[in-house]
């Protein structure tokens, strides 16, 4: 049979890098065509920080979430020593989680996965005088454009067709490509009608701040300041429910009221920009196959979609189990057409 | 009271505005003035990057581990106030690097959050076997000496530009008290042979993803002659060059390139950096800090100089400490002059 066509759907964080190991674990043996109607600067996965701090999906157990972030942690850590650095956009960087509650303060699971990780001294604790506890460490940061504008290089380099389009329904695909891979991050509630995926609605500023070398978090995961390669990225909001991609002034101010209480030299900060991202929420990340078929005509997908929170964090780990599902459509595809041979 | 300050880096400047802040008060008829043939950013403390971090070891040298305490301290009181911007005073976190074990250094507890370094850690620097992670400050003396220029002009301090030639030019214009921060160039005023220049390198880039410091030490060679890699608000410092007795101020293409090759092999993301500049500047060095009373001349014509110089490679982490230190010294000069005026008062009486 020909060389399986495959298509990914999405050019976010999830599609590229998903394409990306797609096109690794399967050299040669398929031709790949990324489509999305957006691309870098335009999806959600720009107006992320791109932290490597993971977010906790209820539906999953840990050890598969830990298992996704420590492959993901691997993979940047290995750039961010490397020259590509600088143009992948990768770096590390240091910082305080800190909590007002002492109950909070628990070790979490990735502890021992990013660098250093240890309470924080009375010392450093005095900084915050309103916050009683925390946890410092050192961890990765992937700024983008950069890192998927990186992806995109890297996928042309593998042979990745590359097409702006937009699909309204993933059936309309079945005539041109035999396996279509769906990272529609927050589109697939409209593409595939998904309706335990919906929206956290995200506003951050991104600031001139360069004097800021490390981050802080609120344990509350509401107030952050995580220091980027040209800007700081200051947030933040986590409206459930809310489709509103416009910046709320209100908001913009409140954001940047909270952040300078952590960091009072914010005050300084200077060409203020806000943004507004749509987080692809979940209880789990939908990681499965699926068999669309009408007459007698079939097409393989492949789901990975709703990341919510923690994309960056878990993103070459489940572009991973993507791809192994993938490897496994083909497989099916070349059984099915062994049969029909004999 | 005319006290003049020599010499308009960080130790001048900072000197200066202690004796402001601790005596205009109770001195009223105090005139602060400051004398330098170079000003910002032509001082030898626009060159450093900036890093708060004291030597390895302290060599039993307890006083001068107070004074970068001191210092330490009174920066970080900065660090929230509106004021740090305009001061280039920020917090920074980073790397030392050794290749075998080292004893902890006397600042250990000085600045935030120091430990060893973690095996996966150590990953990161091939060659390197042993470290430190720690949080510290940075103060950039491009911002902080305008800012510290700024208060004493507020406060009515005098600037002069010119060259001071010698003490006795001071005194001989009225001037009662000396405060000698005169930096490498100490020997032009008064010869000290224990005063000796320790040439520095650096180039400047553009790298913006650094965010972390990373300094290696050769215990062999000693003190900042092995690569490091110091991030500013602005641009990436890169360094490395420690050269005793080399009174050279112009850059060295040799040392150029053994900076760049040391400091891209330390981090290979540097080799995409853009050069912004080159510099080169001459530590002030000496195997003690000079910080004491000398008294110039005799009898009625005696007049007191409080030296201040010899800062080597660690200026601006104890600058503050030794401001303090000196406006102590000033103090008792002060004392003794209102005891021994007072005395010449009382045997004026008695006449």
């Amino acid at each position: 049979m020909a060389a399986p066509r495959v298509a990914v759907v999405g050019a976010g964080l999830i599609g590229l890098s998903t394409a990306l190991r797609i096109a690794e674990v399967n050299p040669n043996c398929c031709s790949i065509t990324l489509l999305s109607e957006q691309f870098s600067p335009n999806t959600t996965s720009d107006v992320a920080a791109g932290m490597l701090i993971p977010h906790t999906y209820p539906g999953t157990p840990i050890h598969v979430q830990k298992q996704w972030f420590k492959e993901t942690f691997t993979y940047l850590f290995a750039i961010s020593n490397s020259a590509e650095a600088s143009e992948a956009g990768i770096h590390l960087v240091s910082g305080w989680q800190i909590f007002k509650n002492p109950s909070e303060a628990e070790v979490p699971f990735w502890s021992d996965i990013v660098l250093g990780f240890r309470p924080m001294s009375a010392a450093e604790l005095q900084k915050f005088p309103q916050h009683s506890h925390g946890q410092a460490f050192t961890t990765l940061k992937c700024d983008c454009p950069p890192y998927l504008l990186w992806l995109e290089k890297r996928l042309k380099a593998n042979g990745v067709q590359i097409h702006t389009r937009k699909v309204a329904d993933l059936w309309e695909l079945h005539s041109e490509y035999d396996i279509v891979v769906n990272c529609t991050g927050i589109g697939a509630r409209q593409l595939v009608g998904d309706q335990q995926l919906f929206p956290i609605r995200g506003q951050v500023l991104k600031v001139h701040a360069p004097w800021v070398k490390n981050f802080i978090r609120d344990g509350d995961g509401l107030t952050y300041i995580y220091p980027g390669i040209d800007s700081v990225t200051l947030g933040g909001t986590r409206e459930k429910e809310s489709w509103r991609l416009s910046p709320d002034p209100g908001t913009t101010k409140d954001i940047f009221d909270r952040c300078c209480s952590l960091e009072p030299s914010l005050q300084r900060a200077q060409d203020i920009r806000v943004k507004v991202g749509l987080r692809p929420s979940r209880s789990c990340v939908r990681l499965q196959r699926e068999v669309l078929s009408q007459g007698g005509a079939k097409l393989l997908v492949v789901h990975n979609y709703g990341h919510g929170a923690g994309g960056f964090s878990v993103h070459r780990g489940t572009a991973e189990e993507a791809a192994h599902l993938v490897q496994e459509c083909i497989a099916a595809l070349q059984g099915s057409s062994s049969r029909a041979k004999l | 009271m005319r006290i003049a300050v020599i010499g308009a880096g960080v130790i001048g400047l900072s000197t200066a505005l202690c004796i402001h802040d601790r005596f205009h008060a109770l001195v009223p008829q105090l005139q602060l003035e400051v004398y330098a043939d170079r000003f910002t950013p032509h001082t030898t403390s626009d060159g450093a990057a900036g890093l708060w971090q004291p030597y390895l070891s302290d060599h039993g040298n307890l006083q001068e581990t107070l004074w970068n305490k001191e210092t330490f301290e009174h920066l970080l009181g900065y660090l929230n106030s509106p004021e740090a911007k305009e001061m280039g005073l920020f917090l920074i976190s980073g790397y030392n690097l050794f290749k075998q074990p080292v004893p902890d250094p006397s600042w250990k507890n000085i600045v935030l959050g120091f430990r060893n370094l973690t095996p996966k850690e150590l990953e990161l620097f091939p060659g390197y076997s042993y470290g430190w992670f720690n949080t510290a400050l940075m103060l950039e003396c491009r911002s902080y000496l305008p800012w510290l220029t700024n208060r004493l002009a507020q406060r009515g301090v005098k600037f002069f530009h010119r060259k001071v030639e010698s003490f006795e030019e001071m005194f001989s214009q009225g001037i009662d008290v000396v405060i000698n921060c005169t930096g490498i160039r100490a020997g032009e005023l008064q010869p000290d042979p224990a005063l000796q220049p320790a040439r520095g390198q650096i180039i400047k880039v553009l790298a913006p993803w650094v965010k972390h410091f990373i300094i290696t030490h050769d215990m062999e060679s000693g003190i900042y002659s092995s690569p490091y890699v110091i991030p500013g608000s602005e641009f990436t410092v890169l360094g490395g060059i420690y050269q005793q007795g080399n009174w050279n101020e112009e850059n060295s293409a040799q040392d150029h390139k053994s900076i760049w090759e040391r400091c891209c092999r330390l981090l290979p993301m540097l080799q995409k950096a853009e050069i912004v500049q080159e510099w080169s500047g001459l530590r002030p060095a000496r195997p003690t800090v000079r910080l004491e009373r000398e008294s110039i001349g005799h009898g009625r014509s005696r007049t007191e100089v409080i030296h201040n110089y010899g800062h080597g490679g660690f200026g601006i982490t104890i600058h503050w400490g030794c401001a303090m230190a000196a406006a102590r010294l000033l103090g008792n000069i002060l004392q003794e002059k209102q005891s021994q005026s007072r005395l010449r008062k009382s045997c004026h009486f008695t006449f």
